[in-house]
């Protein structure tokens, strides 16, 4: 135990893509990469998953978009983005060009926006993988309702796993009865991995102004707060399927990484804690390899056994 | 833009709940008035979300950097309490700066409640520059106004709601009866408005300065996320020159602001939002 000498190999494979190390940055915190150029160097990351893409441009939501919630933050950004085109013109030369796997967010509200924005890419924007958002609770129509039904998940996964060879990454929302049957769903359609979780819905009232404080009512609940209900799904979903699990959702430290990699993930993104701390992924990832060494660990999935039979 | 953990110099009440925040700058960025930074305020989930804070001074000899901030909720709270020595977690500068005055237009500052600080600064910065602003400082009563150096060296004009101190109504009707009472204001080429402050404030002055075709400035305020333009979160409805159908965009104040001109605000979405 704790040889010196001893290196975890921390690489992580999901489909046909190795990540150098298990911690990545969330969609939709973490933009297109370059906003944190200054800040950190990118090349330690393990994935970066881009803001969601759409097929055609979405300004996004009314304002305000934002606000602090106990434990976390509600948001309602409404996948503002360039569509599919502005980001084949604006985002992707410079994403090409990062030392690190990059990993296009898919949006849409209908199965066929996801697959001609899948193709659209594949032929114009080839990078790392998709991460597919069937699960934003910020847009009406489709996006929630899409990502609630097991038989459309798999539909759409099967459309979708038609058109790429590229890694398929599912996310799943919290916010429904039995996460385990998406997952399964999702799996049964030719999935790759799935990443859980994304945001709970939640709102915030003003009791001065008699109102909800989003423009949207309710919103997406990320941050701290939520890293037991993450946990809890990749817990869960881990036992439900042979696919690497990605977990996320209030990862702020190491020891939060290290829990998520224990109940059985492959791999980990870090959100909300970017705001909060863009080193994080740094702190992140030295814990994580940190732990590895103190407990003998050689690979990541060495973790999933590490853990109490339960 | 860096991230660094300066230390703090002085942290003084100027006036009832408000804070000057004095602090080391040992980075190699110089901090242009209008931009801001954010802080970290604790090490602990709550308060989360690092807080926007305009700068209101930076000395290029001394190194130092300065913020004046109200103490009106967790993070201000915690900050306030905050002594000599201790570390702050800081990243700036962000976002975009004033630009200069066209021609020869006169400057004019408009400051309410918190938009103090980068008002008292783009008006040092002008002195610099050997230009002469005026400056209009608004807040709801006396006990808010600091009593600051800068005003012998600046014309200021001081307003409050109730009329405890200078002009009696918001700093915008001051700048109207300033305009009404001065004739010699005419001898001026034509004024250029600055301003941060209350979003009402600042819809006023719009649409007082775009009757009169004055290039107007303003410092938007709006939650913020990440404060480096990744999360879409600190939006501000803006005209655009895209082709309808839409015809406006969300623009980040993070990023495309804080400072945006009055002309291209669509008030409508923007109003009220603090
Ligand atoms: C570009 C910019 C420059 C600013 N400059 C100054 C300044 O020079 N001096 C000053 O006193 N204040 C400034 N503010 C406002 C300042 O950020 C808030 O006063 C501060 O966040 C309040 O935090 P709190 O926890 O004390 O209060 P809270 O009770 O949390 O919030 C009070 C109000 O502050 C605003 N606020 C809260 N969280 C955030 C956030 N994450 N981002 C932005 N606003 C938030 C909201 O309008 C809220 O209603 C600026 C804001 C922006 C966007
Ligand atoms: C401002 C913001 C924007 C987000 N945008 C997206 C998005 O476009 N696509 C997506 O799949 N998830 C999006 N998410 C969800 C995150 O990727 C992540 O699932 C969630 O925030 C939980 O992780 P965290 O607690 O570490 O932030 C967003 C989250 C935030 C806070
Ligand atoms: S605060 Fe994230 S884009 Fe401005």
């Amino acid at each position: 135990m704790g040889n010196s000498n001893f290196q975890p190999d921390l690489r992580v494979t999901i489909g046909s893509l190795t990540m150098k190390n298990p911690v990545g940055v969330a969609s939709g915190t973490f933009g297109y990469g370059s906003e944190y150029e200054q800040l950190i160097p990118l090349e330690n990351l393990g994935a970066l998953y881009t803001k969601a893409v759409t097929l055609e441009p979405r300004p996004g939501n009314p304002i305000p978009r934002i606000v602090e919630a106990p434990g976390g933050m509600l948001n309602s950004i409404g996948l503002a983005n360039l569509g599919s085109r502005g980001f084949v013109q604006k985002k992707y030369p410079y994403l090409k060009s990062l030392p690190t796997q990059v990993i296009v967010n898919l949006a849409g509200s209908q199965v066929e926006d996801y697959c001609e924005t899948l193709e659209y890419l594949e032929e114009h924007a080839p990078l790392g993988g998709y991460e597919v958002n069937l699960s934003c609770p910020n847009v009406q129509c489709g996006g929630m309702a899409l990502g609630t039904d097991p038989l459309q998940v798999e539909f759409v996964v099967k459309e979708l796993r038609k058109r790429t060879a590229k890694p398929l990454i599912i996310k799943l929302s919290p916010n429904v009865t039995d996460i385990t049957e998406i997952a399964r769903a999702s799996e049964a359609g030719g999935a790759d991995a799935v990443s859980c979780i994304n945001t709970l819905v939640g709102m915030l009232i003003d009791t001065k102004k008699k109102k909800p404080v989003l423009s949207t009512i309710t919103g997406g609940l990320s941050g701290p707060g939520i890293l037991p209900v993450g946990l809890a799904a990749v817990f869960r979903v881990k036992r439900a399927v042979k696919i690497p699990v990605v977990g996320l959702g209030g990862i702020m430290s190491g020891d939060h990484a290290i829990q998520y990699l224990l109940a059985g993930a492959s791999a980990i993104q870090v959100g909300t804690a970017n705001f909060v701390d863009p080193e994080a992924t740094r702190t992140i990832l030295k814990d994580i390899y940190h732990y590895a060494k103190e407990h003998s660990l050689e690979s990541i999935t060495d973790f999933h056994t590490l853990m109490y039979p339960v | 833009m860096d991230h660094f953990k300066p230390t703090i110099i002085r942290n003084t009440s100027i006036a009832q709940n408000y804070f000057e925040l004095e602090f080391t700058w040992p980075s190699h960025s110089v901090p242009l008035p209008g931009q801001f930074l954010t802080l970290r305020i604790a090490d602990q989930i709550s308060p989360l979300l690092r807080r926007p804070f305009a700068f209101s001074g930076f000395n290029k000899e001394d190194r130092t950097a300065s913020i004046i901030y109200e103490k009106r909720g967790p993070a201000t709270s915690i900050l306030s309490a905050q002594l000599p020595g201790e570390a702050l977690d800081v990243i700036g500068p962000l976002g975009n700066s004033f630009p200069a005055p066209i021609n020869d237009n006169r400057p004019v500052l408009v400051a309410g409640g918190v938009g103090m600080g980068p008002m008292f600064f783009l008006a040092e910065d002008f002195l610099k520059h050997n230009i002469h602003p005026l400056l209009f400082l608004g807040a709801r009563t006396k006990a808010f106004i600091p009593n600051l150096d800068l005003f012998q060296k600046v014309q200021t004009l001081i307003s409050t709601d109730d009329g405890t101190a200078g002009f009696s109504g918001t700093s915008v009707s001051c700048f109207q009866h300033y305009l009404e009472t001065h004739e010699n204001h005419q001898k001026v080429s034509g004024y250029e408005v600055y301003a941060c402050g209350p979003n009402p404030m600042m819809q006023a002055l719009d649409r007082f300065s775009r009757n009169q075709s004055w290039p107007t400035w303003l410092s938007m305020e709006q939650t913020m996320g990440c404060a480096v333009g990744a999360c879409m979160g600190c939006v501000v409805k803006v005209i655009t020159n895209t082709p309808p159908p839409q015809g406006f965009a969300y623009a980040r104040v993070c990023t495309e602001g804080p400072i945006f001109p009055g002309h291209t605000l669509i008030w409508e979405e923007n109003h009220g939002q603090q």
